[in-house]
């Protein structure tokens, strides 16, 4: 490596453009003036086609430029040079949370955030305007700028990405690291300056268009007692009724506290909006039948039969969200889930429109697991919560910068005691009361309890476990993982250890930790958040402790030997059966995780 | 760097023009349109004529740019934003279909470029060049020439690189790296002992004109040919001031040189 470097950075910006031409079939746009081939200007909306795009780059005014527009041959599909309009770059990383269970933060942690300014310049559309030899003059002396234009013609910005570049001179910009993010508001400020804010897109999932079910306005069409199956209702949307939310083929609507299943509706007579549903099923997912009044007001459900945990999160992902699926590793996630945790077959029913934020959330509290937006990667990522025999790497105080370390501590977020409330009595009835629950199982550390001289408690309500071994090994996951003070470290390292990635387990050597006897204590710390402070030089990495109550290993081959005879190195990495006092050889057993 | 033929020299010798140790300052841009002979798609001729550094002209191969004005007295021609020097091209220019230098600048860098001459009447002027290469701004027009030196106590533009610098060093004291990142060429130019009159005439128009578009400096052609520098006006105005000796007035400009790449 070099050992000095001149730093880029750049900003790009991706904006879906139409493929099709002014006027000209499908487009029926008529009487000007001329679109540009984005969304907030087009007359044409049924046949706007986002098939091209434009990617918009900028770089900081002293930036080394060098020429990179490019051009498809159509013209659908452009990138402009570096315009040096960039003035500042800031960005606060993803911050994930373990098990979802520290207080105060959602499931998904802190989710990451860009923030740019910009300088603004007088701009003559030399870019991306198919009709700028049609447009009127501009009078010099009162030229637009570049994001006065940008703002007027595109109002709505949430189908754009924002792209961060860091690199170095020297590199094509596909070598360079990049950091993606929803673009959330462009601002102009009076033709001086702009600024931009994204999002990375976990944080859709939380949005007020992202509901699963969707809200579906349908009634009951006519009295019914509680065993009619033949079932009419009125509906203005037909989609509310043929729409999937699960993965069965039957279908599922409430009305009061009954689900009933049906496999489609058809209009009684086009235009009247009243449908008939066919393959009626009173009663559906141990619900109760009932007598219903006309007029009732009826609520599509969601169901997922059995199935394991990613495809239900990858679904409402991919379909209940505006997240682009293609953010989503899928074939890693199987991995994850079948390598890691394939005991998570789950099921369940949501009876109402619920945020698809809180439902994956209750998903990956749930099933031993988390999902993070890596920058880096663009990715949607997916890890397993268990211990680790062996660490990802490792850091010293020859690697750790000398721009401080700090050590916190949050006695707050400790679960001594987890219980785990499964097998809902009503399909409709509430989340968070016993009442509604028919099982439960819960995992103690009562040695952390009593060391801790306190006993925290985690009540879990899930629609989606369905068996006693599930729940058992989330709520232990949970408590081994949290029934001790939860220690946090702050320290910096150089961009020489870029390979540092969240999620990975390090191995830290520092002088901030110590034994009781006042030696040095080289410990597992878990990268939760990843901060490139200074791109190309300083990396802030915040790390939890990773700690678990207990001794574990992994599976060892047929030929391994014995414990007696097993070095120190097979002692660490394997796994050996303890007696029935559960020690081996007078040391801790081994837990199986 | 900044190049002249030699009846230049003998111009300024017999006082036709003012001694070649004084400032020569290109801010007109009289071209009023450019064609030429080879163009990569998306980098045009056209580029030349816009004063912006993030645009070029980009032939790809040998080839000649063609810049028409109307007809008039020009002696300069000021180029920036290239890289001539980094790709090894030779540059042949001509007004009126006549060279103007005795010889064809082969720039060993990519700092601006000036190249003054004999004052000739034309309307074309046509830069060729031997090889692919980038070119990002063309002035033509006559120069402001000072008819007093700059200050002596000043920074050589090609001296003046600002770099920021962040420098790694571990808790145990190992040094890890080091990142720099550049930000521009500043200096200040100055000027003093200019009759009002003048200054009125001369002075007054200039800066005028740097409210809104960059200029080519050479600060002392003669003594240091390589100090030329594209250049960005300060964000306020520049007033002259009298000296309160006579009626000599004085001014000077917080300046911005365009770095280039290489720089």
């Amino acid at each position: 490596m070099t050992f000095t470097r001149e730093r880029i950075q750049l900003l790009e910006i991706v904006q879906p453009r139409c493929d099709l031409r002014y006027g000209v079939s499908p487009c029926t746009a008529s009487g000007g003036p001329n679109c540009y081939n984005c969304i907030g200007t087009c007359q044409d909306l049924a046949n706007f086609a986002s098939n091209g795009e434009i990617r918009w780059r900028f770089c900081k005014p002293n930036a080394h430029i060098e020429p990179y527009y490019s051009a498809s041959v159509d013209g659908n599909t452009i990138a402009t040079d570096w315009i040096p309009i960039l003035s500042s770059v800031s960005t606060s990383a993803s911050k994930i949370n373990i098990s979802g269970a520290r207080k105060g933060e959602s499931p998904f942690g802190v989710t990451a955030s860009l923030s740019a300014g910009f300088i603004d310049v007088p701009w003559d559309d030399r870019v991306g305007d198919y009709y700028r030899g049609t447009r009127p003059a501009i009078d010099p002396d009162d030229k637009p700028t570049f994001w006065q234009l940008f703002v007027a013609r595109n109002p709505y910005v949430g189908d754009m990405r924002a792209i961060v570049y860091d690199g170095y001179v020297g590199q094509t910009m596909a070598e360079m690291t990049r950091r993606e993010y929803v673009l959330t508001a462009i601002t102009s400020n009076d033709g001086q300056s702009a600024s931009l804010d994204g999002v990375d897109p976990l944080q859709s999932l939380g949005d007020d268009d992202a509901y699963f079910p969707r809200t579906t306005p349908i009634q009951l069409y006519g009295d019914i007692n509680s065993t009619t199956t033949s079932v009419q209702v009125y509906c203005v949307n037909p989609d509310d009724l043929s729409d999937v939310f699960g993965n069965t083929a039957r279908k599922y609507i409430r009305i009061n506290d009954e689900i009933i299943g049906y496999s489609s509706a058809t209009e009684t007579a086009p235009g009247t909006g009243i449908y008939t549903l066919s393959g009626v099923v009173r009663d559906a997912l141990e619900s109760t039948a009932d007598s219903h009044s006309d007029e009732t007001a009826m609520q599509r459900v969601g169901h997922y039969a059995r199935t394991m945990f990613y495809n239900i999160e990858h679904d409402l992902i991919a379909n209940h969200s505006r997240v682009d699926a293609s953010y989503v590793p899928f074939a890693d996630w199987q991995a994850v889930g079948d390598e890691e945790l394939a005991y998570y077959q789950i099921e369940g029913t949501v009876h109402e429109p619920t945020k698809v934020g809180d439902l994956i959330g209750e998903i990956v509290q749930q099933c031993e697991h988390y999902i993070f937006w890596n920058e880096r990667a663009r990715e949607i990522q997916m890890a397993a919560i268990k211990p680790v025999v062996a660490p990802d790497g490792s850091i010293t105080e020859n690697d750790i910068m000398n721009t401080g370390q700090t050590l916190d501590h949050d006695p707050d977020s400790i679960y001594t005691r987890v219980f785990l409330y499964y097998r809902r009595n009503s399909p409709t009835g509430n989340l968070d009361g016993l009442a509604n629950f028919s099982r439960m199982t819960g995992f103690i550390d009562g040695d952390a309890a009593q060391e801790l001289g306190t006993r925290q408690e985690l009540s879990i309500f899930s629609r989606w476990i369905r068996t006693s071994t599930q729940a058992l090994l989330s709520a232990a996951s949970i408590t081994l993982r949290y029934s001790r003070v939860q220690r946090y470290m702050n320290l910096s390292i150089h961009v020489k250890d870029d390979w540092v990635e969240p999620s990975d387990v390090i191995s830290v050597d520092t002088k901030l930790m110590r034994t009781s006897e006042g030696v040095r204590d080289v410990r597992n710390w878990q990268v939760i958040q990843r901060e490139d402070k200074e791109p190309q030089f300083r990396i802030d990495l915040k790390l939890q402790e990773f700690a678990y109550r207990g001794r574990y290993g992994n599976w060892m081959a047929d030929d391994s030997p014995d414990y007696v005879d097993a070095t120190d190195a097979e002692r660490a990495e394997g796994c050996f059966w303890a007696d029935n006092d559960g020690l081996i050889d007078g040391e801790e057993g081994y837990r199986w995780q | 760097m900044i190049y002249w033929p030699n009846t230049l020299n003998a111009q300024a010798n017999q006082g036709v023009v003012p001694s070649l140790k004084h400032s020569r300052i290109l801010y007109q841009s009289l071209a009023s349109n450019a064609t030429a002979t080879a163009e990569t798609d998306g980098y045009p001729a056209a580029n030349v004529l816009k004063p912006d550094t993030y645009s070029w002209w980009i032939p790809g191969e040998a080839a000649t740019i063609t810049l028409t004005l109307p007809s008039q007295s020009i002696n300069c021609i000021g180029i920036a934003a290239h890289n001539l020097g980094s790709s090894g091209v030779t540059a042949t220019l001509s007004v009126g279909g006549v060279n103007v230098l005795d010889d064809d600048p082969s720039p060993s860098d990519d700092m601006p470029i000036m190249a003054v001459f004999p004052a000739v009447t034309a309307d074309t002027v046509t830069i060729a060049v031997d090889g692919a290469c980038r070119i990002g701004v063309v002035y033509v027009g006559r120069t402001l020439d000072m008819i007093q030196p700059a200050y002596n106590e000043h920074t050589p533009v090609s001296f003046a690189a600002r770099t920021s610098y962040l420098s790694g060093e571990s808790v145990s004291g190992q040094w890890l790296g080091r990142t720099v990142e550049r930000v521009n060429r500043p200096f200040t130019a100055g000027w003093s002992h200019l009759p009002e009159n003048w200054t009125y005439a001369h002075v007054v128009p200039f800066l005028r004109s740097i409210r809104t578009a960059p200029f080519f400096l050479a600060q002392r052609p003669s003594g240091y040919p390589r100090d030329v520098a594209y250049v960005m006006g300060p964000n306020e105005d520049v007033i002259p001031a009298r000296m309160g000796v006579r009626d000599y007035m004085e001014f000077s400009i917080e300046c911005t040189g365009h770095a280039e790449a290489s720089a």
